[in-house]
């Protein structure tokens, strides 16, 4: 019933589109001035083969003309250098200086060659963040850069080992996938504790696209794909050094430095270091609220440039060690036992390569091959029970882009992807096929077709087929439609599959850190999942400001799961292939406003319904929110020197999973809470320097340790987490940048 | 002890405030002038942003990328047009005293 719904909205999207047929005429303007910023009247200006030309007038301005596309302007006048000038933003206002020919200079031609590279995010249900908006918060990691995002929510997987989970449309990350430049990364194990490897100075943006994604990078995303895009040697300030301070007795350090050693080479290194030893237990329950933890990573990337060839390759290294559980020995029923302590150390070691030739620049023509791989080494001691993982993962992409007209493009490829797991240890040893060795190959091959008939409608249609050393043949469909009904209201829909295999130990370690026992069905199948969307922006004209008004939904629909199963038994987890339903409904209301200058508010709310067949029962997923809202409030000065940002989360309450019926050791359900964060920033020429808190309110969950008096025994479990287990954190740190 | 931050913390909180507040009253002179600049990317805008901001006498600023403007406005007894305009060119562009009328007789 739905789906038709579904189906009709986007034919009649389809059928009301009317199509016009506007010929690219369009009128470049600007100025011609000399170094000196004097207007030079009568300069000759031109487009590169010449169809138009115009002169300026007695100001300098001219107003050119043009059909179609225009990428560079040239300028001729008496006693100067011919000029040639890249046309970056073709509708702003150009300004063309010219340099006199008695002073020859170097003429830089920087043709737009790397947009061709860049993620059409357009069409789809796209948010970024950005650099500048990253400084809004401590935002010292990647799982801390969210805390200002109304649409995705990071959460600790348990109370003890700090993993920290992503949830996207009210499921679980690991049906998001994530990607760094664009490709694959922090897949299995990675996942658990990855969210804390990308050091939130290092990043120049990220970008979250909800629901269906591209068929490019992959048939994984189900419910979104998040990209991180680390800052460039090119566009990097030479240097720039953080450091951070919390009261909880953490301490971070950063540092950027990027070199541009010719005009076609540059290279960037990227240094972090983190420290959290202090420890911590404030609910006296002898585990610690927060892991140990001390970390070390660099990378080292570089970037090579000619008019028509990009490559770009990086190498980064990171080790992490967290020690966490008790800190102290525990007496039950007369013996005394050594402490619970759970440790874990990872090595990781990842690379990556991008290279990109543009054939025919005319129409955006080009190939890309994308290399990446990783290997990832993680030991855990969850009080003497063992589980080492070794991951590698080899990812290669060829890409094929153009353009045929102004009104068709298409891209084609070939993903090739290999995931190898390594497990040892004594945890588990019966597991078959999910233990010790075990690896999975896909090959595939993509088609992505996008037709803009006019510039207010666009349509990409993506399919792809893809053969896994595990599960066979499958095939990912994948269409989005954006229609620009006028300025202020723009549709998007989209509708697609998205497919993942589920290694489970590697990516549910942290339900180690419970007594648990684990049950792993020997037939798990591929998940597969449906997901549909439509959305609706407002951009509304208020007093001079412009009121963003934006409501979306979307609907996740599973043919399979691995159902993670903490319900049929509160002693057991019990992983299965799904034998009912498992739907995932969202709705989402976002509303932004400039009250004054430099002052913006944004409220969100999302509300979600989440359902999976548990044994034979159809429930709420657990631990999962019911709805959250948020409101931000942003205030600069009209120099921008100081900078006050405060957020307040509203997280609704959900059910926990079903306790035991006979000996309940937790409640059935869990209660709402408000999180306060706020910061202010003072800016300098040079530098600037934060401070703020977290979780203001100090609202923690408390014993988030079931059973702590006795982690031996057969009722502990840390894994039952709904909200934070540390409270009121300060912190404050210091930015300082060389600029460019 | 948590108090005593909490307390330190809104105290800041209200010195920004205010301190930005007394900046607004400042009764002294003020002048307006717009130029022209020869920049071509958002990185650009906030360089110029970031720099002038900081130059002696500036009490408001607004960078139109678009349409390539600077809008400063300044204290008269602190700084001057040619002043503001050797800062701009000093960050590497081009500019030029913009006046708003010649580009209204264009339109």
């Amino acid at each position: 019933m739905k789906k038709s719904v579904w189906f009709m909205l986007l034919f009649s999207l389809l059928t009301f589109t009317v199509v016009k047929a506007e010929e690219g005429k369009s009128i470049v303007k600007g100025y011609v001035l000399d170094k000196e910023g004097t207007p030079l009247p009568g300069a000759y200006v031109y487009n590169e083969d010449k169809s138009s030309a115009t002169v300026t007038d007695g100001e300098g301005y001219f107003e050119l003309p043009v059909s179609g596309e225009v990428r560079q302007l040239r300028a001729d006048y008496v006693g100067f250098e011919t000029l040639t000038y890249a046309v970056e933003r073709p509708t702003d206002v150009q300004v063309l200086v010219m340099v006199s020919d008695t002073e020859l200079d170097e003429v830089v031609v920087t043709a737009g060659s790397m947009g061709m590279l860049k993620n059409r995010t357009g069409v789809m249900n796209g948010e970024s963040v950005t650099a500048q908006a990253l400084t809004r918060a401590a935002c010292c990691n990647l799982s801390e850069s969210f805390e200002t995002n109304p649409s995705v929510d990071v959460a600790y997987s348990d109370a003890v080992t700090g993993a920290k989970q992503i949830q996207l449309l009210g499921l679980s990350g690991t049906y998001v996938q994530m990607l760094t430049e664009n490709f694959p990364n922090m897949r299995g194990a990675a996942a658990v504790y990855g969210l804390d490897y990308i050091p939130g100075p290092w990043m120049q943006s990220i970008q979250i696209s909800k629901g269906a994604a591209s068929v490019k990078n992959g048939y994984e995303s189900v419910t979104g794909q998040i990209n991180i895009e680390y800052k460039k040697p090119k566009i990097a300030d030479p240097l720039f050094v953080n450091l951070f301070a919390s009261d909880a007795g953490r301490y971070e350090g950063n540092a950027v430095g990027a070199v541009e050693l010719n005009d076609r080479l540059s290279t960037a290194l990227f240094v972090n270091y983190y420290n959290e030893e202090r420890s911590h237990d404030k609910n006296g329950d002898t585990f610690l609220d927060m892991p140990k933890m001390h970390a070390f990573s660099v990378m080292n990337r570089w970037h090579y440039q000619t008019p028509n060839f990009v490559s770009q390759s990086g190498v980064k290294v990171l080790t992490d060690k967290r020690v966490s559980g008790q800190t102290a020995h525990t007496l039950h029923g007369g013996e005394v036992f050594d402490p619970y302590t759970v440790t874990n150390r990872t090595s990781r070691v990842e690379w990556f390569t991008k290279n990109g030739f543009i054939l025919n620049p005319d129409r955006n023509e080009s190939v890309a091959l994308i290399v990446s791989g990783s290997y990832h080494d993680q030991k855990s001691d969850y009080a003497a029970r063992l589980y080492n993982v070794y991951e590698t993962n080899l990812y290669a992409s060829l890409l094929y882009e153009t353009d045929f007209g102004s009104k068709h493009k298409l891209a084609a490829g070939m993903n090739f992807n290999w995931d190898d797991y390594v497990q040892r240890g004594d945890v588990v040893e019966r597991y078959v096929p999910q233990w010790r060795n075990i690896d999975e190959t896909v090959t595939g091959a993509y088609a992505e077709y996008t037709w803009t008939p006019t510039d207010k409608f666009t349509l990409m249609a993506g399919l792809r087929g893809d053969y896994s050393s595990l599960h066979r043949w499958f095939v990912t469909p994948r269409l989005h439609l954006k229609y620009d009904v006028t300025s202020w209201l723009h549709l998007r829909a989209s509708a697609g599959k998205g497919y993942r295999t589920t290694f489970v130990f590697p990516e549910n370690s942290y339900l180690l850190a419970s007594s648990r026992t684990l049950h792993v069905a020997d037939d798990l199948s591929q998940e597969s999942a449906w997901n549909y969307g439509a959305s609706a922006s407002f951009y509304i004209p208020v007093k001079d400001e412009e009121l963003t008004l934006s409501a979306e939904w979307f609907y996740t629909d599973f043919n399979n799961q691995v159902v993670v199963d903490m319900d049929s038994d509160a002693h057991a987890v019990y992983f299965y292939n799904l034998k009912g339903r498992s739907t995932s409904n969202v709705l989402q209301v976002e509303v932004s406003y400039p009250l004054f200058r430099g002052f913006t508010l944004l409220g969100a709310y999302r509300w979600m319904d989440v359902k999976t067949t548990y044994g034979d029962k159809t429930m709420r997923k657990p631990l999962t929110s019911r709805y959250k809202a948020l409101l931000t409030a942003s205030y600069e000065t009209p120099l921008k020197k100081w900078q006050f940002d405060a957020t307040v989360q509203f997280n609704g309450g959900g059910r926990m999973p079903t306790p035991d019926a006979e000996r309940p050791l937790w409640e059935e359900t869990f209660p709402s809470y408000t999180q306060l964060s706020a910061q202010i920033t003072r800016r300098f020429r040079r530098w600037s320097i934060y401070l703020g808190g977290e979780n203001l309110t100090n609202f923690k969950q408390k014993n988030p340790v079931v059973s702590a008096s006795n982690p031996y025994g057969s009722d502990f479990d840390a894994t039952m987490v709904w909200g934070p287990t540390m409270g009121r954190k300060l912190y404050v740190g210091i930015r300082y940048n060389i600029p460019k | 002890m948590m108090r005593v931050k909490w307390i330190a913390l809104l105290t800041l909180f209200v010195l920004g405030f205010s301190l930005n507040v007394m900046a607004k009253d400042d009764k002294k002179e003020k002048s307006e002038v717009t130029f022209l600049v020869s920049m071509t990317c958002e990185n650009c805008q906030k360089r110029i942003e970031n720099n002038i901001a900081f130059e002696k006498g500036v009490t408001a600023l607004n960078v139109n990328l678009p349409d390539k403007l600077v809008t400063i406005e300044y204290r008269k007894d602190k700084t001057s047009p040619e002043k503001l305009k050797e800062a701009i060119r000093k960050l590497g562009y081009t500019a030029t005293p913009f006046h708003p009328k010649k580009k209204a007789e264009k339109e």
